[in-house]
């Protein structure tokens, strides 16, 4: 058997690990080494686009690809943010199945191998179709800076999924995710209006196209993300949140308004927590003020509290 | 390079041709409009799963439109990449008032007062179809049934979308005859005939069914096309009869007053002394499950049992000697159609629409004349069919071929068909 880290050149591809980067010097090489460890015997090829970094991070993945000829690099030519870049990454990927990985999060030893497994599982039971439009999923942890412990996260599987994504009940990312390329294909390019929430716009447009989310069978976590909400826009944050409300607005009125409303209003709090976390008390008022302005606007129109 | 990227999967959008020209080239938009699928596991409602995935896998872009507030999956899973909106908001605030519906339910018989019932009613719905309609412009839109077709057409008045109008039962009871089915308001029975004015596009079922639409102009613009069956791939059944174990006479169906099971029972009664080695097996549930059980214990008829309906009724078929099909009236028989491609020959009544455009007496099965009385009548074709070894072995010989007509992808060509004739009238 070949080594699934040094694929044959020819060899069919299992896996595309598709990862993002922009100025990661100091996490990407962890960030790597967690797909270079994973237990899976299926072929996998990592690839990786750079958004035109300014620091060492380029340096660096070329030093991994000395040691891996299966990482491949993109490069974009400036930087044009992150959606732009998972296009690309969608686009050429090679693999017949996709996942991501951010480039300050690990995946656990076994978790590749348990998604893999489950569609192959699936393929296998049901035929090529039953993974069309199937994404799989596992536990994860969350860490805060400065937490020893870090907490256990379980998105439901509910069959209401489009209801757990608006609700922020489902609280998935992109890099628990592994389905066939050509789902995440069909779904469509990632909106690049939107520096922040990719992965709900892209989830919520899944889901509508009558995509299902799996979870493997383990209840183990299977990876860990460093939250951390400082260094992040808080601005940027509560633009994306505007756009998705804006872009998604029908689906969010089709579950009522108190409902809309009240989802809304859970929009306001992350993008003031975000500020919060990074003292950018301007924003933060500005938000607040804003939020205060949308109540009174929908007591005013239906008369219900919010 | 943005531009290479999105070439690649967004769409068709092909660089250095101007924008206006390659409109023409995109594909086809066509939504399909019913009222739920959320749990609902009704004919029309798989129809229109099987037909959007055909056309979706042909390439078209194709939306789901339903009109139920849930928003919840389809019972019978939709395609990935088909788009699914749900009009309806969710959770709207309705006070539960049994009385006033009750009151709102006897004044909508009355000519006046159902016009504005009719107005409070709908229009809300029709404005909010329409807004999903300008949303998602779609070239035709296809309205499924009675309970979404004439608020489509109306919500497409004006806009650039050619709406169908698809009726999936006998349209006599679509249309009025059957005062029980759809809405009972006056105003919206005089609106199911007038939306098939507005529609560009009719279709029903059966050749038959044309005649019965209540505007004879729609004739012009009506299509059959019929319900898709899919091809049996498994060994057909063998009709022989067999010594050793029970030759099952099969019906399959709900337990309503359409399928009429009680002539099969009171049939079956007078045979069941001179066939020891026969059984009748019903598959079904429904309304008239106690009654029925009555009537066979009253019968006394020992060899004929009720079984609860079963997803491996094509096994069933393939088990089985004969289908018998003692309905009153079928929307098409898709039980009829899905024991032909066993190779089952059926026996059904003459006069039952539906059964008698797919059977043809003595070709693929045998029609029994229900005028002597339904349940004699039943008997007599029966008792032929179960003496005669050679008789049902001709018919079950000739039985598969007769459904081919009705393959998925001759039906999909129909409906292709239909929806690129009306889109050509738009560009036009």
């Amino acid at each position: 058997m070949t080594d699934p880290m040094h694929p044959d050149p020819c060899g069919q591809i299992d896996i595309t690990v598709c990862i993002p980067v922009y100025n990661s010097a100091g996490e990407i090489a962890r960030s790597v080494q967690s797909i270079i460890t994973q237990t899976t015997t299926a072929q996998v090829e990592i690839l990786l686009c750079d958004d035109g970094s300014t620091d060492e991070t380029r340096a660096i993945i070329a030093g991994l690809q000395r040691q891996h000829p299966n990482i491949r690099l993109l490069v974009n030519d400036r930087n044009r943010g992150r959606p732009f870049s998972r296009n690309r990454l969608v686009a050429e990927a090679r693999g017949r199945y996709l996942t991501w990985l951010d480039a300050d999060d690990e995946k656990y030893p076994e978790m590749m191998d348990r998604q893999f497994q489950m569609l192959e599982r699936l393929v296998a039971e049901n035929g090529p179709e039953a993974v069309d439009g199937v994404l799989v999923f596992t536990n994860f942890h969350w860490l805060w800076p400065g937490e020893d412990a870090p907490k256990l996260m379980t998105p439901p599987e509910g069959e209401h999924h489009m209801e757990e994504l608006l609700n922020a009940r489902f609280g998935g990312y992109l890099w628990l995710m592994m389905g066939t390329t050509d789902t995440f294909r069909t779904v469509g390019p990632f909106d690049t209006a939107l520096p922040r929430l990719q992965d709900l716009d892209f989830f919520v447009r899944f889901v509508q196209k009558c995509g299902r989310f799996r979870r493997i069978e383990s209840d183990a976590p299977q990876c860990i993300y460093y939250k951390d909400d400082r260094a992040r826009g808080a601005m940027q944050v509560w633009q994306s949140w505007c756009h998705i409300w804006r872009k998604h607005r029908q689906i969010f009125n089709a579950y009522g308004p108190e409902n809309a409303l009240r989802w809304r209003r859970h929009h306001y709090r992350v993008a003031r927590r975000f500020a919060k976390a990074n003292r950018d008390w301007l924003t933060y008022w500005f938000i607040a003020a804003q939020e205060v302005f949308f109540i009174a606007r929908a007591r005013a129109r239906t008369g219900f509290g919010v | 390079m943005a531009r290479d990227m999105n070439t690649t999967y967004e769409c068709n959008v092909k660089p250095g041709v101007p924008k206006r020209r390659q409109l023409t080239a995109r594909p086809l938009h066509v939504a399909f409009a019913i009222e739920a699928l959320h749990g609902v596991s009704g004919g029309a409602e798989r129809v229109l799963a099987d037909v959007s995935r055909i056309i979706h896998e042909r390439g078209y872009r194709v939306t789901v439109i339903t009109h139920e507030g849930r928003n919840g999956p389809s019972f019978y899973p939709l395609r990935f990449g088909i788009e699914r909106v749900d009009a309806r908001p969710r959770h709207s605030r309705r006070r539960k008032a049994p009385v006033l519906d009750r009151a709102r339910g006897i004044a909508a018989r009355s000519k006046i007062a159902s016009i504005p019932i009719w107005l409070v009613q709908f229009v809300p719905m029709v404005l909010r179809l329409r807004r999903i309609l300008r949303d998602t412009r779609p070239d035709v839109v296809i309205g499924f049934m009675p309970s979404m077709f004439p608020y489509m057409s109306l919500a497409a008045l004006g806009l650039p979308v050619k709406s169908v109008a698809s009726v999936h039962n006998v349209p006599k009871r679509e249309f009025g005859a059957d005062p029980k089915r759809w809405n009972q308001n006056r105003m919206d029975r005089k609106m199911r005939r007038l939306s098939l004015r507005f529609s560009d596009a009719v279709t029903v079922l059966l050749p038959s069914f044309v005649r019965q639409l209540p505007l004879p102009e729609a004739a012009a613009k009506t299509r059959v096309i019929p319900n898709m069956v899919k091809r049996y791939e498994g060994p057909l059944a063998d009709v022989r009869e067999s010594p050793d174990e029970p030759n099952v006479i099969l019906a399959v169906g709900r337990l309503a007053d359409a399928k009429d099971h009680q002539s099969l029972i009171e049939a079956w009664a007078m045979l069941e002394d001179r066939f020891s080695n026969w059984e009748v097996r019903i598959f079904g549930n429904g309304p008239l499950k106690s009654s029925l059980s009555r009537r066979i214990r009253l019968a006394g008829v020992k060899r004929l049992k009720i079984h609860k309906p079963t997803p491996e009724i094509m096994s069933e078929y393939a088990a089985a000697r004969i289908l018998a099909m003692p309905s009153r009236h079928e929307g098409f028989g898709l039980v009829t159609a899905e024991a032909l491609s066993v190779g089952l020959p059926v026996v059904g009544f003459a006069t039952c629409e539906g059964t008698n455009e797919l059977v043809q007496h003595g070709y693929n099965g045998l029609l029994a004349n229900p005028r002597g009385g339904r349940a004699r009548g039943f008997a007599v074709e029966l008792e032929k069919m179960m003496t005669d070894a050679d008789l049902r072995t001709r018919l079950a010989a000739a039985a598969p071929k007769s459904v081919e007509r009705f393959a998925p992808e001759v039906i999909a060509d129909h409906w292709e068909d239909l929806i690129r004739s009306l889109a050509q009238v738009a560009h036009d």
